[in-house]
């Protein structure tokens, strides 16, 4: 049985789909939903969209409001995704890592690789890919 | 922390930041645009400032094929250098924690402005080795463009300066150039980027 379930979150429609899946997971669980927004070292929409920055701040603090079944907490890094979400999951000691498949299919996997791929390979724990696709 | 340990940060950071610059579509459209305004805009301007405002002249083909071949060539040459420059500029932004959008943005493009005028300061020596009225890829360009008399007239006036001299000139001239078209590029893709995302 798990007793903290940790999802990643880039607070996009794919990556809520994987929050929404992990909250569900939880519940039948009895597990500790831990939300964990990552962000990355640069992003080009800073200076070139800043309207489409995510509001993490905005999203984290609705996460209690929206699964208020489920015993929840957040929280907020910065770094490269994929080896901040393993290290989070080591240190909070989670049973399991939820992500969405968003870059796993497509020529990015061979030229970037993905989150959810370095994930996989890096884990300190069993890892949930939620297939993400339709919100993609 | 070491000196070592201080460099290894360093470099794992600037390889997270490419990576992360260049994971989203939008960081390679806008390096394509940037790049092409900086080589075919800025270089024109400096075009006009080293081959006529300067008289260095060069291959005898028609000025227009000169700033496009010119420009063909640094857009080629620079377009690496820029892979790298713009990401640094942003990590070196979020290393500031600058968190003003309006300044992020005005910052970075003096950052990239001047970084990429640095960049272009060997350009005018480079030129003149290659490409050049007598350097192997400027005849090339005569035999493909044309041979144009009136400007095969007007080398023969052609003014030679340092290469020093025009390295220099090249950073200074090019700096506040390479800022203004940076600054068109980035409205031009915050343009695009607003009507691709209008239906959202």
């Amino acid at each position: 049985m798990t007793e903290k379930i940790l999802v990643a979150t880039d607070a996009g429609a794919a990556a809520d789909l994987a929050v929404q899946t992990a909250a569900e997971l939880a519940k039948a669980e009895d597990a500790e939903l831990l939300v964990v927004f990552v962000k990355p070292p640069v992003d080009a929409r800073e200076v070139f969209a800043p309207g489409r920055m995510p509001d993490a701040d905005a999203y984290l603090a609705a996460i209690a409001g929206r699964f208020s079944d489920v015993k929840t907490r957040t929280r907020s890094e910065t770094g490269d995704p994929a080896e901040t979400i393993c290290e989070v999951a080591e240190e909070e000691g989670a049973g399991v890592i939820v992500i969405g498949n968003r870059g796993t299919h497509g020529k990015r996997r061979w030229f970037l690789g993905s989150v959810p791929n370095a994930v996989v390979q890096h884990a300190p724990c069993s890892v949930y890919i939620v297939d993400t696709r339709s919100a993609q | 922390m070491s000196v070592a340990e201080t460099v290894l940060r360093t470099r794992k950071l600037a390889a997270q930041g490419v990576r992360a610059f260049y994971s989203r579509q939008l960081g390679w459209g806008a390096l394509i645009v940037t790049s092409l305004l900086l080589s075919y805009g800025g270089g024109g301007v400096m075009f006009w400032f080293h081959a006529l405002y300067r008289g260095e002249a060069g291959p005898a083909i028609n000025n227009f094929y000169h700033w496009f071949f010119d420009a063909t060539l640094g857009f080629v040459a620079l377009t690496p250098a820029l892979f790298f420059i713009m990401p640094s500029a942003l990590i070196a932004l979020e290393k500031a924690h600058v968190r003003s959008a309006r300044v992020r943005a005005t910052l970075y493009v003096l950052l990239v402005g001047v970084l990429f005028g640095v960049v272009t300061g060997p350009g005018p020596f480079m030129h003149d080795q290659l490409v050049g009225r007598d350097a192997p890829i400027g005849k090339l360009a005569v035999r493909f463009f044309g041979y144009n008399a009136s400007v095969a007239a007007h080398n023969a006036h052609a003014v030679h300066h340092s290469a020093l001299v025009e390295g220099v000139l090249q950073i200074l001239v090019g700096m506040p150039v390479y800022i203004a078209t940076g600054l068109i590029a980035l409205a031009i893709i915050r343009g695009s980027e607003r009507r691709l995302h209008a239906k959202d």
